[in-house]
């Protein structure tokens, strides 16, 4: 007696519909407030067409707010794929000290933003801070480090790397374990030297893994937030500025609530463009191996 | 033989260097929080004496039990929302691999995308509408359905290394797609599951925005929350905030040590296409 | 036997769903108001006040606990009336925007400074009031909107001029400065023994703008024979008699008489950095600051004194503003209930534990706080006048975030003060035209 079989594809309308109502919908929403000039709360607003847009093409707190951008979401991705990837090749086979090694790199991703923003501010403040107490000690002179915008980015990504590298190390200990020992062992029979090896047989396959933890590390790299709000507000001046951060400054600090929809209504674009692209490239790379 | 032995040391050596960096915020946090307002010695330098108070302040002040209590039950509940949902959500993805199912997926991934801060007064005005603010089930439906996307991105990544003649052979015994779901699909993702229940336990163990915005209410106060309590406009307590974000950061550390065996395995399992 | 155990983990889930669902519905939401309030009169006139309202504040720690006093003894007296009284802390402007956008405002709350700049529309009236007559009359244009119309019950007032080190001074051998050129000679030769003349902590953007909302006070307003006021107001300001006080902030950061890191250092390290004895002036409006800095170091010295003013043909003078007050939103459904509240609270008693809780001055008359140390400070400026803050009443609405931005990039050397000047003058013009 064949049951009756309700189409498989109705599994997936709950989430649909959760996600439609409550991302969808405020996202459509957001689309409309960046056509006015509301200030965020007043009830009154006007229309302004694309005046918002318009300001944004012209506007130089948003270009190097795009600029950092890329620099959080592209750096910090290259160092945590690479960094993960020395990490797992260091910690997959045992040794004394393996198993703590991994929990405690990945111990930092467990610190709320908030809490994880001031630690960072008291490693790298002026006065007191744990780096320059270091830099003190080995005799050096204490350094403003995040004066310099430029340098206060890279101290940004360092210290998301830091953070998150952990995620990226399981994902890549994982896929290590897929690849088969024959196939090393095959290799280093027949002469093959480690960097050889690594290079024609573990890199290849451990594509997959690395194409996950891109797609991911890419996309919070992009948002990156809290960790920039605790150590820098954006500053000096705007030079710290992410496109997550000018969003929030606009809306609850520049009471240009309408603008900081038009910048949010960019920024979802340009994620999106960007990891599609990624993810399509990488992608088609795993598809050609297999 | 020998050279496995340097090697093996080489490596224990290079795993302790990386312990410290890594380890140092936990130590800076740990400091903070035995150390007086008044200490202003270096970071690193433990304190002269132990400043318990502070987290005597943290549970008083802060009401740190009530705090954990909101937010196991948020995270729980949503939890099993995201699991459920979104395992159930992907088993059509992953199988059915048709134009429209692409579509749905690239959709679901894109929302990944959408930045918290975006929709944040759009949504807040849309829970006012319906009800939501100030109750469990807004805030548990909110964080849940923001965590879905990467759930669903992973566990369809995963299904697809579930053999597809199990899912058949069930269908002729006479299974319909429910039962092949319940009885096949999901046994065999108790290894992602782990990954999933980890990584979104976490993120809404430390979320901020959505539970300050839909949770005023002090008998609602969630961990993160109470934290912000040692913030104020006029006086920051480090010492007591550091204290309370210690012990709160203690429940995700012993959930992720006791995962940590499936997590790894469940990890490689969706990576591995 | 698989089956079984999925199904009872299918059920725990659903358990766990209900009970919470079954918590939420058990709490009462307050946000609209509530039950509906009835008053019946007795025969000696006295009216029973019933009903559930929501009040909600910024401030915490020791005026949190003072009001929330205050209004646990108005439960007391009305046994049928319960209020729920909330601080959100620095998230509070935050929340009251998202709250004000989806007009779903509490009965009652805290307007910490802008009752008039941005809460206005969402607040009733409050002329009306027996209390109106005790509000000091020179604090009154503090928290007038431009028809004279008041929105809050103020409690206290936030008074703002120059902090100063008492040990520093004295070894330097110094009086207080009375003008700009003093106070700026002063700094150099706190340069010189390797102290800060001025401390920024410039992360956060509004301490910049502080000093400049401060030092335009004397600069532009206390000079009254000068009629910037006016212009101001009628929108014929000549733009670069602003200079100047872009100029000031310029001149402390270029001679170097700020601190090293005043770009990057976060206000959570003032009052250690003050404990540390090394810092001669700072300008503010928290003389709270003041016993915070001698809780760390006993020995660390602070006292309030007028801001300098522009030249010695003038006067100093202290700039005061709104500071805890609170006012009633004009939707709220208990109307009559929240004015009993605020007439309560204006009670003298009452008013002088919320001035002596936050150790500012009281807003209305009759009331006699004892503020502490800085108190000798009060009486011995009593005759200094207090002009309004200038962002609060002499610039449109919006214009303080313009303030913040000009004020972190002249101390992070991004903008010359004549592209200050432009840009104070661009937002006033755009501003104007949209209020």
């Amino acid at each position: 007696m064949k049951k009756k079989n309700i189409p498989i594809d109705l599994l997936y309308i709950p989430a649909l519909i959760l996600l439609v109502v409550f991302v969808v919908y405020p996202l459509i929403y957001g689309v409309q407030l960046s056509l006015t000039n509301w200030n965020g709360y007043s009830p009154t607003y006007k229309y302004v067409g694309l005046a918002n847009y318009q300001k944004m093409i012209h506007d130089k707190m948003f270009y190097t707010a795009l600029k950092n951008t890329l620099i959080y979401g592209f750096g910090s991705t290259a160092l945590q794929t690479i960094l993960g990837i020395l990490y797992a090749l260091l910690l997959q086979k045992k040794f004394p000290g393996q198993t703590l090694a991994r929990v405690i790199i990945y111990l930092p991703a467990m610190i709320a933003s908030l809490i994880m923003g001031y630690i960072s501010y008291f490693l790298v403040q002026y006065n007191n801070g744990a780096i320059n107490d270091i830099v003190k000690l080995l005799g050096g002179q204490p350094v403003d480090w995040m004066a310099s915008g430029k340098r206060a980015v890279w101290i940004i990504v360092m210290i998301n790397v830091l953070q998150f590298v952990g995620k990226t190390m399981i994902i890549m200990i994982a896929g290590l374990q897929g690849i088969p020992d024959s196939y090393n062992e095959a290799a280093s029979i027949d002469g093959a030297s480690y960097p050889q090896r690594l290079r024609h047989i573990t890199l290849p396959l451990l594509l997959p893994a690395i194409t996950t933890s891109v797609v991911l590390n890419l996309i919070g790299g992009l948002k990156l937030f809290g960790i920039i709000l605790a150590t820098t507000s954006g500053g000096p001046g705007y030079s710290t500025h992410s496109l997550s951060t000018l969003i929030n400054y606009l809306y609850f600090q520049n009471q240009n609530a309408g603008y900081s929809a038009a910048v949010g209504m960019f920024m979802f674009l340009f994620i999106m463009v960007i990891s599609t692209f990624i993810r399509r490239v990488l992608e088609r790379k795993v598809a050609d191996l297999s | 033989m020998k050279k496995d032995k340097i090697v093996s040391w080489l490596k224990a050596i290079t795993a302790f260097m990386l312990i410290t960096v890594h380890i140092a915020p936990f130590y800076i946090l740990i400091n903070m929080s035995l150390k007086s307002p008044g200490e202003r010695t270096s970071r690193w330098m433990p304190p002269a004496k132990l400043h318990i108070q502070n987290y005597i302040s943290a549970m008083e002040m802060g009401n740190l039990l009530l705090a954990i209590r909101n937010t196991l039950i948020i995270v729980a509940a949503s939890v099993v929302i995201i699991v459920m949902v979104g395992a159930m959500a992907a088993y059509p993805l992953a199988r059915k691999v048709t134009k429209k199912n692409q579509l749905i997926l690239g959709f679901i991934v894109g929302i990944m995308m959408v930045p918290q801060l975006s929709i944040l007064v759009p949504l807040y005005k849309e829970m006012v509408s319906l009800g939501g603010i100030n109750t469990y089930w807004g805030v548990i439906i909110v964080s849940a359905t923001f965590n879905l996307p990467m759930a669903i991105y992973m566990y369809t990544n995963f299904i697809g290394t579930i053999p597809r003649e199990l899912d058949e052979a069930a269908m002729i015994d006479g299974c319909s797609h429910m039962q092949v779901f319940f009885r096949i699909i999901m046994p065999s993702l108790k290894a992602i599951t782990a990954s999933v229940v980890i990584w979104t336990s976490v993120g809404i163990w430390n979320d901020y925005q959505f539970q300050l915005y839909f949770l005023q209410k002090p008998s609602f106060r969630t961990i993160t929350l109470a934290i912000t309590t040692f913030f104020t406009e006029t006086k920051t307590d480090m010492g007591a905030a550091a204290a309370a974000a210690f012990m709160v950061v203690l429940p995700p550390v012993i959930l992720y040590i006791m995962l940590q065996k499936y997590f790894v395995k469940g990890a490689m399992d969706s990576a591995v296409k | 036997m698989r089956n079984n155990r999925l199904y009872a983990g299918l059920l725990a889930a659903g358990l766990l769903a209900a009970v919470s669902l079954a918590g939420c519905t058990s709490g009462t939401q307050e946000v609209q108001g509530g039950k509906e309030e009835e008053t019946s009169k007795a025969e000696t006139g006295t009216s029973v006040l019933k009903g559930e309202i929501e009040i909600v504040t910024n401030v915490s720690e020791e005026t949190f606990h003072v009001v929330n006093e205050i209004l646990v003894n108005f439960m007391k007296e009305n046994p049928e009336v319960k209020i729920s009284y909330t601080t959100q802390g620095s998230d509070y402007e935050q929340l009251m925007k998202a709250r004000m956008a989806s007009n779903d405002l509490p009965d009652m709350f805290a307007t910490h400074g802008w009752s008039v700049a941005r809460y206005s529309e969402y607040l009733r009236p409050l002329n009306d009031q027996p209390w109106y007559e005790l509000i000091e009359e020179s604090f009154l244009r503090n928290i007038e909107n431009g028809k004279g119309e008041i929105f809050v019950l103020p409690f206290n007032m936030d008074q703002g001029g120059i902090i100063y080190n008492k040990i520093l001074l004295q070894e330097l051998g110094l009086e207080i400065p009375k003008n700009w050129d003093e106070f700026l000679a002063a700094c150099k030769l706190a340069k010189e023994k390797g102290w800060s003349g001025v401390f920024i902590a410039g992360k956060d953007s509004r301490q910049p703008a502080n000093l400049l909302d401060i030092a335009a006070t004397t600069y532009l307003i206390s000079c009254e024979d000068k009629g910037y006021a006016a212009q101001l107001e009628n929108g014929d300001f000549d733009w670069n008699n602003w200079a100047p006080v872009s100029q000031l902030l310029m001149d402390l950061k270029k001679e170097g008489y700020l601190n090293i890191d005043s770009v990057t250092c976060d206000p959570v390290d003032i009052p250690s950095r003050m404990a540390d004895n090394s810092v001669l002036f700072l300008v503010s409006t928290s003389p709270d600051l003041i016993k915070q800095a001698q809780e760390i170091n006993p020995d660390a010295s602070y006292g309030m004194a007028p801001i300098p003013a522009l030249s010695d043909d003038y006067q100093p003078a202290f700039c005061g503003g709104e500071r805890e007050a609170y006012g009633i939103w004009k939707d709220t459904k208990n109307e009559e209930l929240c004015l009993a509240i605020l007439d309560y609270m204006a009670q003298p008693e009452n008013v002088r534990s919320v001035c002596e809780a936050s150790r500012k001055r009281s807003a209305l008359k009759g009331v006699n706080p004892d503020l502490g140390t800085v108190a000798e400070d009060y009486e011995a400026y009593a005759d200094v006048p207090i002009y309004p803050i200038f962002d609060r009443v002499y610039l449109p609405s919006g214009m303080w975030s313009t303030l913040k931005t000009i004020g972190s990039a002249i101390i992070g050397d991004e903008m010359t003060v004549e592209e200050s000047v432009e840009i104070m003058k661009m937002d006033y013009e755009t501003l104007r035209s949209q209020n």
